[in-house]
Formats: structure tokens, sequence, C-alpha cells
């Protein structure tokens, strides 16, 4: 009798097994953002290594051949200006920005040359990031407190992360 | 005077060199390739794609003490780009190529939960972006090699992952 209470409990929960199994994995539909996929959808413009904050949006932005950076104010849903950031010489190819986008960190390539820059949006200013000759700064990521910034350089034919601590540097 | 007063700048001089090149930590570390850093909020700790003979790995390493992180999940993906971490690091989301399908992989390191984000339809992802607090996600598609990026909503399935500073926030 025992046995067939047991059995009956083996059969009834037996479905759990596998849910247990895959309790640490899921495959779940997350929400578009539509206010926000609208805001940008059925442009020209074509958008690479976007970053996000909660509040602003970082790009680069290719129309009609030219490459520049924008930042977006996804809360206003508006252009922030950025006097002096891009150059008509040179193409960036890598952005990265703190969660206040109060420094920008990018990569511009200028005639074959890689360079790297901070952005201080407060100000202004433009500071440049020196490398040795042999090292070429490739892509970014600046750290949301904008304190720390990792490069991928191109040294001695393989790529590795050099980590600059930027309150020491500036 | 004036001789000492020489030595005693040249001396401030080549001590705020040494101290200067403090700020900079120059990687020699392995024969592999390291790609796409991306920098935990904190700025403590740094996920990259390591390409160890042609797979593509994905690396979490904590810069305080230069250990490797495991992870749970991501370690059994060999073909992942562009890495991406929430404020702690307790969330990084990349993108995987499995069985020839591109999908967003995002561990929680600290419930040890995994989640698949596979609602593309065509598209193919590019590049993944993930807010510091990990409310909501960027995810770069290219759609006949013009560019063009969605954002989601995460606040369904992640908690937030907050700076202890205010300020940060």
């Amino acid at each position: 009798m025992k046995f067939i209470m047991k059995n009956s409990l083996i059969n009834k929960y037996i479905y759990l097994i596998p849910l247990i199994l895959l309790s640490g994995c899921y495959s779940q539909k997350v929400t578009p953002i539509y206010s926000l996929n609208s805001f940008f959808a059925g442009s020209l413009i074509s958008y690479r290594d976007p970053k996000i904050s909660q509040k602003y949006l970082i790009t680069i932005v290719q129309y009609k051949g030219n490459l520049r950076m924008e930042l977006i104010d996804l809360d206003r849903k508006k252009i922030i200006f950025l006097p002096g950031i891009n150059s008509n010489k040179g193409n960036p190819i890598s952005v990265s920005m703190s969660s206040n986008a109060n420094k920008i960190a990018f990569i511009e390539e200028e005639n074959g040359e890689n360079y790297l820059f901070i952005y201080f949006r407060k100000n202004g200013f433009l500071r440049q990031i020196n490398f040795d000759s042999k090292d070429v700064p490739m892509k970014l990521s600046l750290s949301a407190s904008g304190k720390t910034l990792a490069i991928q350089v191109l040294r001695d034919g393989k790529t590795k992360i050099d980590i600059i601590q930027l309150d020491n540097y500036f | 005077m004036n001789l000492y007063k020489s030595i005693f700048f040249l001396l401030c001089i080549l001590l705020s060199s040494c101290i200067a090149s403090d700020y900079r930590i120059k990687d020699f570390s392995s024969n592999y390739s390291k790609n796409d850093p991306a920098l935990s909020g904190n700025g403590e700790k740094l996920a990259f794609v390591i390409d160890k003979n042609g797979n593509k790995f994905v690396q979490l390493k904590d810069l305080r003490t230069g250990k490797v992180i495991p992870l749970r999940f991501l370690s059994r993906y060999k073909n992942n780009i562009s890495p991406s971490l929430s404020w702690n690091g307790r969330y990084i989301a990349v993108i995987s190529d499995i069985g020839g399908k591109r999908i967003v992989l995002i561990e929680d390191l600290l419930s040890g939960k995994f989640h698949r984000i596979t609602q593309f339809r065509s598209l193919s992802p590019v590049s993944v972006s993930l807010a510091p607090d990990a409310s909501k996600l960027v995810i770069q598609f290219d759609a006949n090699g013009k560019r063009s990026f969605q954002f989601f909503d995460l606040t369904k399935i992640l908690e937030l992952d907050l700076s202890k500073n205010l300020k940060d926030r």
C-alpha cells in the first residue's frame, strides 16, 4: 500500500524533475522599448558601436559616407551638441562614455594612424592619450564611473588589453 | 644653493614621473589575443574575448586581485563576441553564435541564473550594450550592411545592479 502511495506521488511530481534541472536556464522574451526604438527607426543613418547608460546613448553614426559621434539624451530624445569632438580629418572607430556622459573616450583613425582621446563634456576639453609607437589602440571601454579605461591594443601582432586609471592620469 | 635647488627639482621630477607611470597597466600576459574589452561600471571587473585556436571564449577578470572569475554558463559557449557588464559586474551579456544563429545570453553571477534572448526574427545581432544598472539593453543589428539598433527593457527579468554610491546613479 505504501509502495503504491509512493509511486503515485512520484507520478504526480515527475514533471517537476526536468523543470528543476532547467531552473538555472531561461529563454525569455524581453520587452522592446517602443518609445525609444521608434525614435531611431526608419532613418537613413547607419549606427555603429552604440553604448548606453541609464540616461544616455553614444554611438558612431554614418550618414552619406561621413562618420561622427552622437550623444543622445534618452529621456528627452534629443541629440546633445558636443562642440569640438568630431574633427573633419579623422573617423571615429570606437567610443565609450561614463554613465553621466561627462567623459567620452574615443579612438579616431586619421591617415592610417589611430589616436585615443578623452573628451570632457562640461568644459569641452579634448585630451589625447599617447601610446608607444609600436602600439595601436583599436577598441575601448570606459567604466561608467569614468575612472577606468580598458583599451584593446595591437602589440607585436597580437591584440592585448591595457588598463588606464584616469584619476591618476589627469 | 642654486645647485641644491636644481637637484631638489630634478628629484621631484623623477619622483613625479615614477608616480605617473602607475596609471597604466600594460598587458604582456599570454600568447592568446584578447579582444572586445568591457569594464564593469565601477571599473573593478573586466570582461573580454580570448581567442584560443579560433574559438572565442569570454573571460571575466577581477582587476583588484588579477584573478579570473569563473562563468558557470558562458564558459560552455565557444563563439562569443561583444561582452558587456553591469555596474558591479553582477550581469554579463554577450552575443553567442549557436549553430549559425546569433543570440544574446545574460549570466547572473549572483543568483546563478542564465537568460537567453532570441526574439530577433531575421536580424543578426552585432554588438550588445547593457545599461550599468541592468535596466535596459541595446542590441545592434546588421541588415544588409545597414546597421541599426533596438532597446529592450530588462526590468521584468533582472534585478537592478546599482552603485553603492548615490552620485553614480
